[in-house]
């Protein structure tokens, strides 16, 4: 690729963070070309450098980055050298970006008119109303409806779906030559997220320019991108067309990075995939190869020598000391071999045990949104919403209950719930055939040591002013605990969960996610419970480390004999560690059934909408139409008849005005749904 | 007794090792600087001011001389004894009002925060009458009824001060007890006495100890304020307040008593504000602006 | 939204029912007897009989509450007990004094506070933010009453450069600005301080939301994001603390008054203080206290208005 046909190039680019605590070396020797008129995506981990690469690209870097050497070449002309004013008349006309939070990304105290028509500011030989006509049209274009109507809102009046099509239809409307998308998606959930993907594979095929697409899922890259760029602690350590990365990729790092992803790990394996380790720190960087201390493969030589960028097959680089002295092409991946969906039945069901450890039954929880008073003048009749409407489902000893759903569904709600943390209007919830209702303050406690829960955020879920040693001594101090000898426990615990015994005096915020996450479960675990309930226990974790948290709760399981409540919006991180799967939209379980059942016969058009909803790393199995469309109503003013019509495929008018009764369709497997697939 | 002194060692070792970092910010090392000269001439007064508060030792109004540094008043005492011994009661009075409002509107802010709702709405809305006065007017609503004192100054500064506590600690109550980490204490078991005590009090106290240390200039203020007007303390007892005061009334003759009994009030509002400012940007960054 | 004005509007009464009854309750909670706190050792017997006549101190407490809110709010705010003049047209004869003095006063913080707040936050940690900093802390430091001796002392005394006494000569605007100058200066210096603060901090907040690094990267010009997209932003809390800073601005009015002898409210409840004269004082900390009232009212409605997140939410 000669340089004459980029429209970005960046070439050995080296950047530093310069702070109080030191010099961070964020990029190093950064090497990247953006060809006219294609996507090239960015994929990498949390702390890599992707974002800083797009802010250097746009000069947008915060006052403290420092670039140490390189270039970066837009349409051959030097984006560093260029003067202010200059790269200010490249920004939004040539150049535009969409960021990660389309909540915050738009300015609330303007109209998305006024925002709009102010980016036209340049082309002065439009008129106002001519501005207007051409946002209205971009707004149209991104998929929004009614566009003149909703020309003249202000952002907090779109949900955040639509204000990431808003923020597309700003970053086109100067029709410039790079779109640069930093993670579009991420801050969206999976039918949302599905849909702006979608958009954006539309605007690819009739957009002129090139698009340079950042984003930490490998599925995501696979479906949208020409080329990718593997990156790692600040290096990029592959590159290539999406076959090379995704079929023939050389780098152990890469090659390891697509096999963590959980949507190719076949059921079978109750065992994933991980990297040891953690990402070294960017502070003093080694002088061998930066992902020496974490490779499976390495060499005595990888941590003396650095590696030089190789390459092979015209466009396909790569840094690696191994790959380039083998020439075989390593395990060769085929297209098509990735497993979701379909199943193979490894674990023998459950003893047969009719005992039931948690037994809910049709359980109401709801939260009142007006005042006494305010409902009272506006007439409201019924001043709450429903968070969980008629929940019921069972946990035997020893199984693993995954509960799904988007954000808003009621699944965290329903925990909270469970632990007595919240109350609830109507039904009951016995654990051990206690109702738990009944508990006074001494039950409580003794309930409350039999059940644990772990938090949705490791890190924000550790009271933020104790030293870890304290905070897993906790357990102990509210327990009636004599004849216990804390500190062999407390050691007992560390040990357990894998945690160094150097981590005693720290605080919360010293620690990585990971690490806070295994704090999280010593704590969670420290009373030997029979049931813990884990909301969304990988959030904010990368795929490399979610591994480790999961292969940690399966061990623990099968030490303990524990039962597992687990809270996810990820249908395939749950996959390989439970038994039941129910699905929540809108506060109601839509779908329960066994493993097999949701994913070898889904009967919800939901269920299914959320299976396809998960991008797959394999380049030939991109998705080319969108399972549902539309957003998820909202909670106070919920849809008559199935609650699911307004965005279902197959609803009719049957759907759209009786609600569903639950449907049997065998003794394990249940769904609300009048026609079920 | 081992474990405590291993404690206050570790407290210490904090307590200086925060000191040095407030010291390299040029704005908290003068904040420093000036506390600690209040602290210290408070403190040791007896042994630094060379004469009697009360004694006539000198000519009626004198400028400053070597043995009078900064003159004397009308009826020939030493100023520069009188201010030093005014920051001696303004230094109790500050400390005794502020450490009052601080802990009963921490209580009521986490009455008001944890509780239920209604009492939660019956204390917001007492903290919005007491804070709908202006609080001058208020104060001097108080002392049209009362016979002026130092015990009333400070009833009128815990009065006015305590509302605003109250909101800050009610605030942070509220924000925090729908924090994961408090559910997560809740959910290993932990009563609510505990939650409070061990998980609640630690986060909320920080930025009101900041708060604090920015209040101890508004308690002297308030004395000066009303003793210049001549309804807190009075005279003959020096304070800066009084010392204000008489030189008010002879401002046309000399400037010293009005320069001494201002100055130093300007130098510790100085000094506190400057010290709260570092503290609360180094240490709580959210804060700012509040 | 409407809900909402009819909500902060019935909140507002209610609080000044709630001041209505601490003003009534004072005499009571103080211990002694009322009539003896109130009126001090000046009084004699029969000014005595007519301060339990005029304030219904004979009838049971409720009756007396009834009595004093009606009245209050018909505007009849009770009598002075030693001339009989009515309390609301002594009030009212000296309320504009203390509104011009508070106004101009703030009318100058807000003038140079605000774009001195900007200024620091499109420059921050350079030299001149930082210097803006340390005189801003330095003002806000100064209690306003000592900066009105101050600048009585330098300003009128020593260089005679303005009046030192009253309000300047009925009629004569020219003299009435003279006389207004310093007590400005004095009762504003403060807020030019605190207000730079604000800006500053709640601008600096908002340049580092995503919002702004979006318009920046669609090549927004500068000047127009910092005084457009962010200032709009940003003046919204800086309106609500003026709102709950006018009390403040009451306190130094009131110093101002007394060391540069004007008339006004400040002044008056003073002398009625010294003089012990209970019934106009209750009567001039109601009116104050309604004034403060009506602008955290006004001020929240403005900021309810201009915020399209709180409108919308209404």
């Amino acid at each position: 690729m000669t340089p004459d046909h980029a429209i970005l190039d960046i070439q050995n680019l080296s950047l530093d963070y310069v702070s109080s605590s030191g010099r961070m070396h964020a990029l190093r020797n950064i090497n990247l070309t953006v060809p006219k008129g294609k996507v090239v995506g960015i994929v990498g981990e949390s702390g890599c450098g992707k974002s800083t690469i797009a802010a250097a690209s746009m000069r947008l870097l915060s006052p403290n980055a420092e670039i140490v050497s390189g270039s970066i070449r837009f349409d051959r002309e030097d984006i560093l050298s260029l003067s202010e004013k200059e790269i200010r008349n490249l920004r939004g006309s040539d150049m535009a970006m969409v960021f990660q939070d389309p909540m915050t990304s738009l300015n609330p105290v303007f109209t998305v008119g006024n925002l709009m028509t102010d980016l036209l500011y340049r082309r002065t030989e439009l008129s106002r109303n001519e501005k207007r006509t051409l946002a209205i049209e971009m707004l149209d274009r991104v998929g929004i409806s009614d566009p003149a109507l909703r020309f003249d809102q202000y952002p907090n009046e779109f949900s955040g779906g639509m204000r990431q099509r808003i923020c597309i239809a700003m970053a086109l409307l100067c029709n410039p030559r790079l779109l640069i998308a930093d993670e579009p998606t991420t801050a969206l959930d999976v039918t949302m997220a599905a849909q702006i993907m979608s958009l954006l594979k539309d605007i690819k095929n009739d957009f002129s320019g090139s698009i340079l697409f950042i984003s930490h899922n490998l599925g995501l890259i696979a479906e949208i991108c020409d080329e990718v760029v593997v990156m790692y602690a600040g290096e990029v350590v592959e590159r290539g067309t999406v076959e090379d990365i995704f079929y023939h990729s050389r780098h152990p790092y890469t090659r390891k990075l697509i096999e963590c992803d959980p949507t190719i790990i076949p059921e079978s394996d109750k065992q994933l995939p991980t990297i040891k380790g953690y990402v070294p720190s960017l502070q003093y960087v080694p002088e061998g190869c930066i992902y020496a201390d974490r490779c499976h493969e390495v060499l005595p030589e990888c941590s003396q020598v650095h590696p030089k960028e190789t390459q092979i097959d015209g466009k396909h680089f790569f840094r690696c000391l191994l790959a380039a002295a083998n020439d075989h092409v390593v395990e060769k991946r085929s297209p098509g071999a990735a497993v979701l969906p379909g199943t193979d039945e490894n674990k023998p069901p459950a003893a047969p045990c009719d005992d039931h450890l948690l037994t809910v039954s049709n359980v109401n929880v709801r939260f009142r949104n007006q005042g006494v008073l305010s409902a009272f003048i506006r007439r409201v009749k019924y001043p709450y919403i429903d968070a969980c409407l008629d929940v019921s489902l069972t946990i035997k000893p020893g199984e693993t209950y995954g509960l799904i759903g988007e954000s808003g569904s009621g699944k965290t709600t329903l925990g909270l719930a469970i632990m007595r943390l919240t109350e609830f209007a109507k039904g009951s919830i016995l654990f051990d055939n206690q109702d738990i209702r009944e508990l006074d303050q001494s039950g409580l406690t003794e309930f409350r040591r039999q059940v644990s829960m772990m938090f949705q955020d490791p890190i924000a879920s550790l009271s933020p002013r104790k030293t870890i040693i304290d905070l897993i001594r906790e357990p102990f101090d509210i327990n009636d605990t004599s004849g216990v000898d804390i500190d062999s426990e407390i050691t007992r615990l560390f040990d357990m969960v894998g945690l160094s015994h150097s981590f005693k005096s720290r605080y919360p915020h010293q620690l990585s996610g990971g690490q806070a996450r295994r704090v999280g479960v010593a704590r969670a675990l420290a009373m030997s419970p029979k049931l813990v309930i884990a909301d969304e226990p990988t959030a904010g974790l990368d795929v490399s480390i979610q591994g480790d948290v999961l292969n940690l709760m399966n061990d623990l399981q099968a030490q303990l004999g524990l039962s597992y409540l687990i809270i996810s919006h990820n249908l395939p991180v749950v996959r390989h560690i439970s038994d039941q799967i129910g699905i929540m939209y809108m506060g109601r379980l839509v779908e329960q059934g066994r493993k097999k059942d949701i994913f070898r016969s889904a009967a919800h058009p939901y269920t299914k909408a959320l299976l396809e909803g998960v991008p797959q790393p394999d380049p030939s199995k991109r998705r080319d139409n969108l399972s549902i469309i539309g957003e998820i109503p909202s909670l106070s003013n919920r849809p008559p008849g199935c609650e699911f019509h307004t965005r279902c495929p197959h609803a009719d008018e049957l759907c759209r005005t009786t609600f569903p009764a639950p449907n049997d369709l065998s003794p394990d497997h249940t769904v609300l749904c009048h026609y079920p697939l | 007794m081992k474990p405590i002194l291993k404690k206050s060692i570790g407290i210490t070792a904090k307590f200086f090792s925060s000191l040095k970092t407030v010291m390299q910010h040029p704005m908290g090392c003068i904040g420093v600087l000036l506390v600690g000269l209040f602290l210290f001439s408070a403190i040791f007064a007896p042994i630094i001011s060379p004469y009697n508060p009360s004694d006539f030792v000198g000519d009626s109004l004198a400028g400053p001389s070597l043995s009078h540094p900064i003159g004397t008043d009308e009826l020939g005492r030493d100023t520069f004894c009188r201010v030093i011994y005014g920051g001696r009661i303004e230094l109790v009075l500050a400390i005794a009002a502020v450490s009052i409002s601080l802990f009963l509107g921490l209580v009521l802010g986490m009455i008001a925060g944890y509780g239920p709702v209604w009492l939660d709405n019956c204390m917001v809305l007492v903290f919005d009458t007491i804070r709908s006065f202006p609080s001058i007017m208020l104060s001097l609503a108080i002392l049209a009824l009362t016979e002026p004192s130092v015990i009333i100054i400070g009833i009128v500064f815990i009065i006015n001060a305590t509302p605003g506590y109250g909101r800050i600690a009610r605030a942070q109550t509220l924000s925090l007890k729908n924090k994961e980490f408090i559910l997560a204490e809740q959910s290993l078991g932990a009563k609510p006495m505990r939650v409070i005590l061990h998980h609640l009090l630690p986060n909320i106290i920080g930025p009101l100890l900041i708060l604090c240390a920015m209040d101890i200039p508004v308690v002297v203020t308030v004395e000066a304020g009303l003793s210049f007007l001549g309804l807190g303390v009075l005279p003959p007892t020096p304070t800066w307040g009084t010392i204000l005061n008489e030189g008010f009334s002879v401002i046309r003759e000399s400037p010293w008593p009005v320069i001494a009994g201002g100055v130093p009030l300007i130098l510790t509002t100085l000094g506190f504000t400057f010290l709260g400012e570092t503290l609360r940007d180094l240490f709580d960054p959210k804060l700012k602006g509040k | 939204m409407l809900f909402y004005i009819i909500q902060r509007i019935g909140l507002s009464v209610l609080i000044l029912f709630l001041v209505l009854l601490t003003l009534f309750a004072l005499i009571h909670i103080i211990p002694g007897d009322p009539v003896s706190i109130a009126l001090g050792p000046r009084a004699t017997p029969e000014i005595e009989a007519r301060f339990i006549e005029k304030m219904h101190l004979d009838k049971p407490w409720y009756e007396q509450f009834v009595v004093f809110a009606v009245g209050a709010l018909k505007g009849d705010l009770g009598e002075d007990i030693f001339t009989g003049q009515k309390v609301s047209d002594i009030i009212f004869s000296q309320l504009p004094y203390t509104i011009a003095l508070a106004l101009s006063g703030l009318g100058w913080a807000v003038c140079i506070g605000i774009p001195l707040g900007c200024f620091s936050a499109s420059y921050p940690n350079s030299l001149l933010d930082r210097m803006l900093g340390v005189i801003s802390v330095g003002t806000i430091a100064m209690p306003s009453f000592v900066v009105s001796i101050y600048s009585l002392l330098i300003f009128a005394i020593m260089l005679n450069w303005f009046p030192v006494i009253g309000a300047g000569e009925k009629g004569d605007l020219i003299d009435q600005l003279h006389h207004l100058v310093l007590p400005a200066f004095a009762v504003g210096l403060g807020w030019v301080g605190y207000l730079a603060r604000m800006v500053r901090a709640s601008m600096l907040e908002v340049l580092s939301e995503n919002f702004i690094r979006a318009s920046i990267s669609f090549g927004i010009p500068r000047v127009k994001i910092i005084y457009l997209y962010a200032l709009k932003v940003a003046i919204l809390p800086t309106i609500t603390l003026i709102g709950i800073g006018f009390g403040g601005l009451l306190s130094g009015a009131v110093f101002a008054e007394i060391i540069f002898a004007r008339p006004g409210i400040g002044k008056l409840i003073y002398d009625m203080v010294e003089a012990r004269n209970f019934p106009v004082v209750q009567g001039s900390v109601l009116i104050t206290a309604f004034m403060f009232i009506f602008t955290m009212l006004v001020t929240d409605l403005i900021v309810a208005y201009l915020d399209p997140r709180l409108r919308k939410k209404l």
